[in-house]
């Protein structure tokens, strides 16, 4: 079972070890485990922090400035505004284009009969032509469509 | 620059006002505010993460992220303590899509052995290998809190709004996890409680 009581003289350990006069507490830091611990850990992570601190100040470690952190910010709160404005936008392309699909197909469906007669009329050579055109408008159909994405 | 911006064949009008509305503080405010938080939140990342590159990232992500939410009341503290927060929810869950452990530190050799800390602080002991050996043996957790306890000076209810725990359960945590990195400086095995 851990012990979770600490010693009452952990504030003076933290204050000495911020103004670095450490000798007065020299005596209480053999006896006392707890103080020893924060001594050695608080002081550990703070040289931790200086190291950084140093690494930034030296120049091998880059912060953006806070002009350019509001800019990027900007211009990506721009952007995902954006995006948000074009939702209902790209809902509505996509309703519409399962319409018109649905529609050609009805289409297709309900003149077929006739179309299969008036091919029999026709030349090969002109119904493949037919059928490529109605591709290539298709083709061209779903382009203008999902391009913009 | 234009009132209105093309958006495919669409005007949106005054888009980039609206941008900006959606930011919670003036661009004054966050000029003082960045100035004064972003080095220790760099340090803090830079240590937790061990990478700085990564730090670089979360810094930014992390000040975006405060301009779009809703802020807390309370002061600068308070927003201190919000901003390091979310800064610690973005290392979270970067760990969890990596589904790794946090990599050992970045350490740098030539300043390590360049100093003194016998002198600077009683009784370290180090070497760049129990250096990386004490900060791998931490849990990210364990980081954090020391690192905000003992660094940035946070009181436990601070730390707990950070870490998202229990101000009542930062005591015993810091403590264990004093008392572990104390073991491991010391060159101790510490048991893991
Ligand atoms: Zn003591």
């Amino acid at each position: 079972m851990l012990n979770n009581n600490t010693c009452p003289r952990e504030q003076e350990v933290l204050d000495a070890l911020q103004s670095g006069r450490m000798e007065p507490l020299r005596e209480h830091l053999t006896a006392c485990t707890d103080c020893a611990d924060l001594a050695l850990v608080a002081g550990f992570l703070r040289n931790e922090s200086e190291i950084v601190q140093e690494e930034l100040s030296r120049g091998n470690a880059h912060l953006p400035s806070a002009s350019f952190v509001w800019w990027k910010s900007k211009l990506r709160a721009k952007r995902e505004t954006q995006e948000q404005a074009m939702v209902p936008l790209r809902i509505a392309e996509k309703a519409a284009l399962g319409a018109g699909g649905l529609a050609a197909a009805a289409t297709a469906w309900w003149f077929w009969p006739s179309a299969t007669q008036a091919t029999a009329l026709l030349s090969p050579s002109m119904v493949l032509l037919a059928g490529t055109a109605a591709v290539c408008v298709m083709g061209f159909a779903l382009y203008a469509v999902f391009a913009k994405e | 620059m234009s009132d209105f911006v093309t958006t495919g064949n669409v005007f949106v009008p005054a888009l980039e006002q609206a941008a900006e509305e959606t930011f919670q503080m003036d661009e004054a405010r966050f000029h003082a505010f960045y100035e004064r938080t972003s080095r220790p939140l760099w340090a803090y990342l830079s240590r937790l993460t061990g990478d700085r590159t990564a730090a670089d990232d979360l810094v930014q992500e992390s000040f975006y992220r405060l301009l779009r939410v809703k802020l807390p009341d309370g002061g600068d503290a308070m927003l201190k303590s919000y901003l390091f927060r979310i800064a610690t929810n973005l290392v979270r869950d970067e760990w969890r899509k990596r589904k790794t452990q946090p990599p050992a530190l970045e350490l740098e050799p030539e300043r390590i052995e360049g100093r003194n800390p016998e002198s600077r602080h009683g009784e370290q002991h180090e070497s760049r290998a129990v250096l990386e050996h004490a900060m791998q043996s931490l849990k990210p957790r364990e980081r954090e809190m020391l690192w905000l306890a003992y660094v940035e000076g946070s009181s436990h209810q601070e730390i707990s709004q950070v870490c998202g725990l229990k101000t009542a359960s930062i005591r015993p945590l810091l403590l264990r996890a004093r008392r572990k990195l104390a073991g491991v400086l010391r060159g101790k095995k510490v048991a893991h409680a």
